[in-house]
């Protein structure tokens, strides 16, 4: 009955096929991450703010930005860089939760996030054995991302490391020492064993029945293909470096090929209070080059025009940094003004939206509000974010609050990729 | 006594036909004997349903352990229940299980989503309130309290997070408005949606929380609930609609808890009744149980059954263990799960049939922790302070509903944003079952289960004997010794062990052990 009513909803939202946007790769750096040493670098300002690093030219020109970037340098022209994304909250939960589903912490209703509320509406054409909505590798953590959608678009979470000889996805890929046909033996003898209602007379009997065959689908099916990266190349692995991390941006290419409508790729570690630029350093290298490696790889393939990827954390960082122990060069939460990157699925690349001001720590001019950013994201992939959010208890909510005054990024969608209402 | 001759009557009708007795049912209907019973007996004669069959002694002392204590009887609690023959023996197990420790944890566990216990966002209790606010739901439970006397110590707490548990009833909550107060009271001691009343009910019942505020301390999360005094004296509406006065320099709250401890209206009575039907049969007598108020399908004979429970619980003093003791010894929880697919609904919509469910994540968790002789630790980086738990405690002791881990993530363990029951998912997805069949972490677990201490040295048609008494609480039926023996057949003498673990594997993986049947 809910299931009915939801699906009834969700046929009313999507507008159709044809939105430029097949896939969703979210690259969530959580805790935080700088924006002067990242997107919005700002070497003219004195070292209390930039420590003394430098912007670098990019592909783009005219594009400059933080030279511990120099591979996303080369592939600005597949991305924009949003510099005024602006909110109030600057408590990683609070500002996650407003960052991941466009709404106010309070008020009583707990908001699905983002690549829930996708991978329901994506649902409708997306069968693939693969859940439609993969994390990798652990839960974003401090909410629980579906809210109060129905749990079947939960995120499967990968667990496991990418960066491991064998990428154990708990569940998905088989645990060793079984031969095929032990276990086909094995699921002989189940059938004849699992006895209390095998005709499924009983409602629920009738989903855990289906519920199995869905799972042995993806068991016998390629699903566990996915996951494996022995079937990429030495040098493809190479490319996108030999971390945890990297691994994972190209899981999430082999997901996006499959179909995948939404991956999150979980960055971790950002959250720099105490000696940010040993941590950025090192963060930075790695993200440096999977995120362009992913960029590069996505358009050699041809996927990064029906491929949205997103780069985000759920604040910036404060421009003046406290050289003071216990922080010894630290930055703490700042939301005010940071920067976020959007590429591919019907946005354009090389472009910049909005500009800060001389430290990075004021908007100038076109602040991006959370909702703004996550409807640009739901219009490419072809969802009315003023459309109505089906929930349990039937209340008129719209998937998201109205945009902004200053409005969704229409201005770096590709020309004909407006929603079409 | 119209009532007493009408379930004689009815005994001759058979719900499920005159199918023979299984190990899942006996032949005989359930027995109709407590007020309760002919109340139910009513429903299925307004219906022309006739009493369901009983379930088997099995099938029912594994379903009254599940439910009242949350989890499995051991193999030889299951046997010395079955093997019992004194006709009282239902009741008196019920009534020994409703004293056990381990019913103190697992109705906890029920409160604690009811109050939203959790460390993080949305409800941003913190660790040490958690800690507190939960052991003194826990002692709740423990104390035999009082429901009403329960609900108005919260509804009137004032004071520090840390040092009076009850006034975190006040922090636990989304929305710390007074119409978010307001709301949540209506949900959680009344059952009542406040999307449903009416805008004048609103206005009035927000009044109550009014003058609630909230400051901090020097000590890092601590924080004073506190009530302003009220500046002139108001004359404010009772949610039954009676009028009440409050004085200048009153606090309104006490006015509403003292109504809530006197319950003249009974919606206390009810709600909690309520709530408690829905514990062990899957949905409530009026629905959802959070939101009676929008119920649309509920007829006299529920109402009349809802009714008698709140009664009940008001002569006992709003001891929620009576209810549970009239519940858990009624017919209908005697009654066999199956019917004709095309009888069911029917059969389950008047209350002939005992509907079943997939076990809760925590249960089913601490099945394989018991099964598997394994224990785990869990550690959480949320919330902060770093989490570390005692690898002996069991997971439906569990305080805080932001430690999670991935399994209880997969089986629908409730968020505990909202406080509503419908955020507890009974479903079972292709995603668990994926996880059940093919986990290398579970898989690395239950091939502990052939080197259980009881298991060694059994001849292997016993020791799979005994794993059926340990998935089941029931031996195998001839047939499935039968499939068994085949099976073990294909084995040389040191392989056998291998048919164990396959025989683990396979009743993990049925629908008998991953419900409450």
């Amino acid at each position: 009955m809910r299931i009915l009513l939801f699906l009834s909803l969700v046929l009313l939202a999507l507008p159709g096929s044809g939105a430029p946007a097949r896939s969703v790769i979210e690259i969530w750096v959580w805790g935080g991450p700088s924006q002067l040493e990242t997107f919005d670098p700002k070497p003219k300002a004195s070292r209390d703010y930039n420590n003394g690093l430098k912007a670098i030219p990019t592909n783009v020109r005219g594009v400059e930005i933080g030279e511990m970037l120099p591979k996303l340098a080369q592939q600005a022209d597949k991305y924009s860089i949003i510099r005024t994304m602006t909110h109030p909250q600057n408590g990683h939960e609070t500002a996650t939760y407003l960052m991941q589903t466009g709404r106010e912490p309070g008020g009583g209703m707990v908001f699905p996030a983002i690549g829930t509320v996708i991978a329901m509406f994506k649902s409708k054409e997306y069968h693939g054995d693969i859940p439609p909505y993969v994390i990798l590798t652990v839960p974003k953590g401090r909410f629980s991302e579906i809210g109060f959608l129905d749990e079947q678009y939960a995120p499967l979470v990968t667990g496991g490391n990418p960066n491991a000889n064998t990428f154990e996805v708990d569940g998905i890929v088989p645990p060793g020492g079984l031969s095929k046909e032990a276990n086909r033996q094995r699921f002989e003898l189940l059938a004849q064993l699992d006895r209390f209602d095998p005709d499924g007379a009983l409602p629920e009997s009738r989903t855990f029945i289906a519920a199995g065959k869905g799972a042995r689908a993806v068991l016998e099916g390629d699903a566990a293909k996915v996951f494996d990266l022995s079937l990429e190349s030495k040098e493809m692995r190479d490319r996108y470096g030999r971390n945890s991390f990297g691994q994972a941006c190209l899981v999430a290419r082999r997901l996006v090929e499959a179909g995948v409508p939404y991956v999150t790729i979980n960055a971790q570690g950002w959250d720099s209070h105490k000696r940010h630029f040993e941590t950025m350093a090192q963060r930075t290298r790695e993200m440096d080059q999977a995120f362009a490696t992913l960029l590069e790889d996505l358009a050699e393939k041809k996927l990064l025009d029906t491929t949205l990827v997103w780069w985000s954390g759920e604040f910036g960082r404060t421009p003046k940094i406290d050289w003071n122990p216990p922080w010894n060069g630290g930055r703490n939460h700042f939301a005010r003004c940071f920067s976020a990157v959007v590429a591919g699925g019907g946005f354009q690349g090389g472009k910049v939206v909005g500009e800060s001001d001389a430290t990075a720590s004021n908007v100038v001019q076109r602040p991006v509000a959370p909702q703004d950013l996550l409807g640009s994201i739901y219009e490419l992939c072809g969802i009315d974010p003023d459309g109505m959010l089906p929930n349990p208890r039937n209340l008129p909510v719209t998937i998201l609050p109205p945009e902004s005054s200053a409005g969704r990024l229409r201005e770096i969608y590709k020309p004909g990729a407006e929603l079409k209402k | 006594m119209k009532t007493m001759a009408l379930a004689m009557l009815l005994g001759a009708v058979l719900a499920g036909g005159t199918a023979a007795a299984s190990v899942y049912v006996q032949k005989e209907p359930v027995a109709v004997v407590s007020d309760l019973d002919k109340l139910l007996a009513e429903k299925w004669l307004v219906a022309g349903v006739g009493a369901p069959r009983a379930a088997s002694d099995s099938v029912w002392v594994r379903r009254v352990y599940l439910d009242l204590l949350g989890r499995l009887p051991t193999v030889e609690e299951a046997q010395s229940f079955v093997g019992n023959t004194n006709p009282a023996k239902d009741r008196m197990l019920v009534r020994r299980l409703l004293n056990e420790p381990a019913f103190n944890d697992y109705w906890t566990l029920k409160f604690a989503d009811m109050l939203r216990v959790k460390s993080e966002f949305p409800i941003n209790l913190w660790p040490n309130a958690v800690y507190v606010y939960q052991r003194r739901i826990h002692d709740f439970w423990g104390n035999h309290e009082s429901c009403a006397h329960f609900a108005a110590a919260l509804l009137r707490a004032s004071g520090s997070n840390f040092r009076v548990p009850e006034a975190n009833y006040y922090r636990a909550l989304a929305s710390r408005t007074p119409e978010g107060l307001a709301a949540t009271t209506m949900q959680t001691w009344f059952g009542l949606d406040w999307t449903a009343l009416s805008q004048r009910e609103k206005d009035e019942f927000v009044k109550f929380f009014a003058s609630v505020r909230y400051k901090p301390t020097r000590e890092w999360k601590e924080e004073i609930v506190y009530a302003e005094p009220l500046e002139n004296a108001a004359k404010l509406t009772l949610p039954g609609g009676e009028a009440v006065e409050v004085a200048a320099g009153a606090d309104s709250r006490k006015a509403l808890a003292d109504y809530v401890e006197q319950d003249p209206d009974g919606l206390l009575a009810r709600a909690m009744a309520n709530r408690i039907w829905s514990e062990f049969f899957g949905r409530g007598l009026l629905n959802p149980i959070d939101g009676m108020n929008r119920d649309a399908t509920a007829d006299e004979c529920d109402r009349a059954i809802l009714d008698y429970l709140a009664q009940e619980l008001k002569k006992s003093g709003y001891d929620l263990r009576r209810i549970q003791e009239l519940i858990a010894t009624s017919a209908l929880y005697r009654a066999g799960t199956s019917a004709k697919p095309e009888e069911v609904e029917q059969l389950r919509r008047n209350w002939a049939l005992f509907p079943i469910r997939r076990l809760p994540a925590e249960v089913l968790e601490d099945m394989l922790r018991d099964l598997t002789e394994s224990s785990f630790a869990y550690s959480s980086v949320i919330p902060e302070p770093f989490t570390y738990l005692p690898e002996n405690a069991r997971t439906v002791t569990l305080a805080d509903g932001s430690i999670s881990s991935a399994f209880l993530l997969l089986f629908g363990r409730p968020a505990r944003d909202s406080g509503l029951r419908a955020e507890r998912n009974d479903d079972i997805t292709a995603k668990q079952r994926l996880f059940l069949y093919n986990s290398g972490t579970l898989y690395s677990r239950i091939n502990r289960i052939p080197r259980r201490a009881d298991l060694k040295g059994l001849r292997p048609e016993k020791s799979l004997e005994r794993i059926y008494w340990l998935f089941y609480s029931r031996g195998p039926t001839p047939d499935e010794a039968e499939i068994i023996r085949k099976a073990l057949n294909q084995y040389s003498p040191q392989e056998r062990w291998r048919m164990t673990a396959n025989l683990v594997w396979i009743l993990l993986n049925t629908e008998e052990f991953l419900y409450q049947h």
